[in-house]
């Protein structure tokens, strides 16, 4: 069995798991330094588990709902945690961002909560950071030593309530915690595209000196909003920006997630992390 | 605003877009919740709804790779997923927990969504028709039933689970012929069809779009609008899928064929006179030739044995 063990001196280099990354692994076994896998794949499939064989395993997570209002179930935070141990994941990462919520009162007296299938930006505002600061007090308790990474959402359109631009609420967490930061580029860059913003500007009120791990992944831009696409190649920008990150940051771990399909190319993924592999020679 | 309120109406939105609808037409209703409607991009929510269908959907890519592709090249793929969400919510319906169950119930809803005279739109309609129809005559129609449930929060490509769905899949088996259907009452006479097909008849060559889409820079003006009628077959004694090409007479033969009607009644059935009855024979004699229909033991001419 491998496990990931943190190298001061280089980025490590991973793909998210897919189809697409396990014919890569098969094709180029000594390429990846590791795979990124999601806690909620190995709880339903856990023989996905049988890949650390061959690489060593990160831990992706989507069921904390950190910016959320209804705290996941203890047996969530139980598997999670031991799912943590069991791959020695060197941090789990987490969206900054809520997947289940408060049930809306009219079709039954005691609504159950609603339960997402994806996660979504929560309210940009003071409060918000106070729950997401007294969520991850009370998911560490349960999770155990293992760090976590919160990963900066994207947003798409106005939150009702917001009070802050993206980049002042992650600072805003991150100025109040002490968990790393997973800056998922594009998401960054859909969040600039969608409210305007400016993405050279914006990267410099992040707190990129908390980041540890990067995502790298394609956006579209459909009916008129740039859009999460893990199916496409990254843009240049979203490239541009991770070269300037990398003269402020040296991270650890740097994924690339091309994995919603399982017809991604495997030329445009290798020239991809190729590129990502010159862009941090460069840096 | 609440946060929590904030959430629990984005939440609902997201999960029961037929409220976006109700909100959009009662503001006071969302008003009620604690949201002044001016603060919230119902349309947009209802986007983000179809980002999160969509991503349910990431295993049919597998199955369906030309669809998806048309539909992110002519970026629709927000809109097709945002009016499907609506559609089931409206109708109170969930998603299916299998892959083919998924499959064929978008290939419903975009039959009933698209609108033939939007080339983009029809393009895509064939070409799901004809992925669908490929796909329906594999192997993972048949094969033992797993349910999908790890890719909802997570999106991944892996292969679709396999599971029996032939009675959902029923509808769009409507043109599909099995065999072993009319066994029981086949003339000896008649000519039947052997193994399992799927009729179509398209507005656009899946060859052509295919190779549009696989260009660097694919331009879906250049796929012309080409009446195209297609048999998709699966021999009994193979695993491989056929595709075969035919003429709007040899689609409407295979249509006829039920391993009762003799030739001389499929003849009468495409139009009678000499001139039918000499057509049938032609096309039943290279149909067997190819395999896929067996000819009884009527004298039609010569008649080879089938593949």
């Amino acid at each position: 069995v491998k496990y990931f063990e943190a190298d001061a001196t280089r980025t490590q280099l991973g793909l998210a798991y897919s189809a697409t990354a396990l014919a890569y692994l098969d094709a180029h076994p000594d390429a990846l330094d590791y795979i990124e896998i999601p806690f909620e794949q190995l709880r339903h499939t856990p023989e996905a588990g049988a890949l650390q064989s061959r690489i060593p395993l990160v831990l992706h997570c989507a069921s904390v709902s950190v910016a959320g209002t209804v705290a996941p179930s203890t047996q969530t935070l139980d598997a999670i945690a031991a799912t943590a141990a069991q791959l020695r994941t060197p941090w789990i990462g987490e969206h900054l961002a809520f997947v289940s919520a408060e049930g809306l009162e009219g079709e039954a007296d005691a609504p159950e909560p609603t339960a997402l299938t994806y996660t979504v930006c929560p309210q940009l505002s003071e409060a918000s950071v106070e729950r997401v600061v007294a969520n991850l007090d009370a998911a560490r308790a349960r999770l155990g030593a293992t760090p976590l990474l919160l990963e900066n959402s994207p947003q798409y359109f106005p939150i009702p309530g917001s009070t802050m631009p993206m980049s002042a609420f992650v600072a805003a967490v991150f100025a109040r915690c002490d968990a790393g930061l997973l800056l998922d580029l594009t998401h960054f860059l859909i969040t600039c595209l969608n409210t305007g913003a400016d993405p050279m500007r914006e990267l410099e009120r992040m707190p990129l000196d908390r980041v540890v791990e990067v995502h790298i992944s394609g956006l579209s831009v459909q009916s008129g909003i740039a859009w999460d696409d893990h199916a496409i190649p990254a843009s240049p920008q979203v490239f541009q920006l991770l070269q300037r990150v990398l003269r402020e940051v040296r991270p650890q771990a740097l994924t690339v997630e091309y994995n919603w399909s399982a017809a991604f190319p495997q030329t445009i993924l290798h020239q991809h992390l190729q590129r990502v592999r010159d862009l941090l020679e460069v840096a | 605003m609440s946060l929590a309120r904030v959430h629990a109406v984005l939440a609902a939105g997201v999960e029961h877009p037929r409220l976006l609808e109700h909100w959009r037409e009662t503001p006071n209703d969302l008003r009620a919740l604690g949201i002044e409607p001016d603060t919230l991009d119902l349309d947009a929510l209802g986007k983000f709804a179809g980002l999160s269908v969509k991503v349910r959907h990431n295993p049919l890519r597998a199955l369906l790779p030309l669809s998806f592709r048309l539909m992110s090249v002519a970026a629709l793929e927000i809109a097709v997923f945002s009016a499907y969400a609506a559609q089931r919510s409206r109708r109170g319906l969930g998603y299916a927990p299998t892959m083919p169950e998924r499959a064929h119930d978008l290939l419903d809803f975009i039959g009933e969504w698209h609108d033939p005279n939007d080339h983009i739109q029809s393009l895509l309609w064939d070409a799901m028709r004809y992925e669908y129809a490929l796909a329906q005559l594999g192997p993972w129609f048949v094969e033992a039933s797993v349910e999908d449930a790890a890719s909802d929060r997570v999106p991944e490509d892996s292969a679709p689970k396999h599971c029996a769905s032939k009675q959902r899949a029923s509808k769009h088996r409507a043109a599909k012929h099995e065999a072993s259907k009319h066994q029981a009452s086949k003339h000896r006479d008649a000519p039947s069809l052997r193994g399992e097909s799927v009729l179509l008849e398209l507005q656009s060559n899946p060859n052509d779009v295919a190779r549009v889409l696989h260009a660097s820079t694919p331009d879906l003006t250049q796929i012309d609008q080409d009446s195209v009628c297609l048999c998709v077959w699966r021999a009994p004694e193979s695993s491989n899928v056929a595709v075969l090409a035919l003429d709007e007479f040899g689609l409407a033969l295979l249509a006829e064929i039920d391993g009762v009607r003799t030739p001389q009644a499929l003849a009468r059935r495409l139009g009678g006179g000499r001139g039918a009855a000499a057509a049938v024979r032609e096309a039943l004699r290279s149909l067997a030739e190819i395999g896929i229909a067996e000819i009884g033991t009527a004298d039609i001419g010569v008649v080879t044995a089938c593949a």
